[in-house]
């Protein structure tokens, strides 16, 4: 019998594929990602794991297990850690303050985004939240593989490639992959199609992530 | 009723509030030249926000700290529960199908809608709920302004235009001012921005077929 995770893999290729075939992606391998467009993403996505963080910290409070309470807990601080690291790393470059990256509004793609993963999150199941929460951590594993391959003769691109490709984040996503396979053990099939259901959708906005970073989208009014 | 937030909150979002009240969706629906099938989107997607409204409401029952907001809110569940039957009684003679998938806007609407109510303060909700129904009412208004009462959607129109719908707006804006502290204003002004921007956005993308890019 196959893995419920392979099944779920195996729902997002195609998304998966277009993610990979993006410009924004491709600029950051050969280099030719304008400079503002990554810094727009890389301030959205302090945004976005402030809010993730959030997601996790549910995700433990409603753990039916301690060992998976503590390692969503853990998560948590992972991403803000995270989200510290970008102001050393990067913002500090770009002489951004914290003040100024949390008076940054969210972009429409990313309220949207982290908005639904906030209302799963508060309020379904367990396992309908895994499914919300498991394409940013798995997508950004196989993306940051792809790319660790091709490179980027860029410094700034390739600092920010290293950090997904690490053994410690794959150790990471496995962990959570391996949660979400026990979680939905005894599930029948409508708890287990509520979990896929998010897992595409929030694939999807993974998707319009990159998209919305490529075109600096803004609101309209 | 004036207060100085419910002003201040008005006057720093009157750009979109206008954007939103001119927009050619609402013009056409007033002066009868909304393709029929733009019209139908709109219910099916109204549907499905409205849907999740209602979970909202629900949310901000249970939070309400007296019974005052509670049992108000609780009269307002019950009225949105009427406004979903003018929904499927519409759906119903047009042989429509209301369980769609709702399109990015909406599912971003009623997500930071439900997100708002879940983490952000009661406050923050309320000046949500305020600007989504202070929405409805201002843009209907300008419809019954051009058409009356008359027309395909007078139900729709009456709905959101009459005297007991202004006086619940204008009751949510008076619990929005009691029931938040000054600390808590400049996260109401945010939000409030965005749920102005989404309720532009809305009309916007019912008008213009906006849906998934994926």
């Amino acid at each position: 019998m196959s893995r419920f995770t392979d099944e779920l893999w195996s729902s997002i290729t195609d998304i998966f594929a277009a993610i990979l075939a993006h410009p924004f992606l491709r600029g950051l391998t050969d280099g030719s990602l304008p400079e503002d467009a990554f810094r727009y993403y890389v301030v959205q996505d302090a945004l976005y794991l402030r809010d993730y963080a959030r997601c996790l910290a549910l995700a433990a409070a409603k753990s039916p297990r301690d060992p998976w309470c503590e390692l969503f807990a853990d998560h948590a601080k992972i991403a803000l850690v995270v989200e510290r690291s970008l102001h050393e790393s990067f913002f500090r470059e770009w002489e951004l303050s914290p003040e100024e990256i949390a008076a940054t509004p969210y972009a429409p793609t990313n309220l949207a985004y982290t908005s639904y993963l906030l209302r799963i999150a508060y309020d379904r199941p367990f396992e309908e939240l895994l499914g919300a929460v498991l394409p940013c951590y798995w997508i950004y594993w196989e993306v940051g593989k792809h790319l660790e391959k091709a490179g980027s003769p860029n410094p700034l691109y390739q600092r920010w490639i290293a950090t997904y490709a690490s053994a410690e984040y794959a150790a990471v996503v496995q962990a959570v992959i391996n949660v979400t396979e026990d979680a939905v053990t005894d599930l029948r099939g409508e708890r287990r199609a509520a979990v896929r259901a998010h897992f595409v959708t929030t694939s999807r906005y993974e998707w319009m992530f990159w998209d919305a970073a490529w075109r600096m989208e803004s609101w309209p009014v | 009723m004036s207060t100085p937030l419910l002003d201040e909150l008005l006057s720093e979002a009157r750009p979109i509030w206008e954007a939103m009240t001119a927009h050619p969706f609402l013009h056409e629906l007033a002066t009868g030249r909304l393709p029929r099938e733009r019209f139908d989107f709109w219910v099916q997607q109204d549907y499905r926000f409205v849907q999740d409204g209602l979970r909202f409401l629900a949310l901000l029952i249970a939070r309400a700290p007296d019974d005052e907001l509670r049992y108000g809110l609780l009269d307002a569940a019950v009225a949105f529960r009427n406004e979903l039957s003018i929904f499927e009684d519409y759906a119903h003679q047009q042989r429509l199908e209301l369980q769609v998938e709702p399109t990015p806007v909406c599912l971003g609407y009623a997500s930071f809608l439900l997100a708002t109510a879940a983490t952000g303060s009661l406050g923050e909700a309320l000046a949500a709920l305020w600007g989504a129904e202070k929405a409805y009412y201002d843009a209907w208004s300008t419809v019954r302004q051009v058409v009356g009462l008359a027309g395909p959607y007078a139900r729709w129109i009456e709905n959101w235009t009459s005297p007991q719908f202004a006086a619940w707006v204008e009751w949510l804006g008076t619990q929005l001012v009691r029931c938040s502290s000054t600390g808590e204003y400049p996260a109401i002004r945010r939000v409030f921005l965005a749920t102005a921007r989404y309720e532009y956005l809305f009309w916007d993308m019912v008008y213009t077929g906006m849906t998934w890019p994926i």
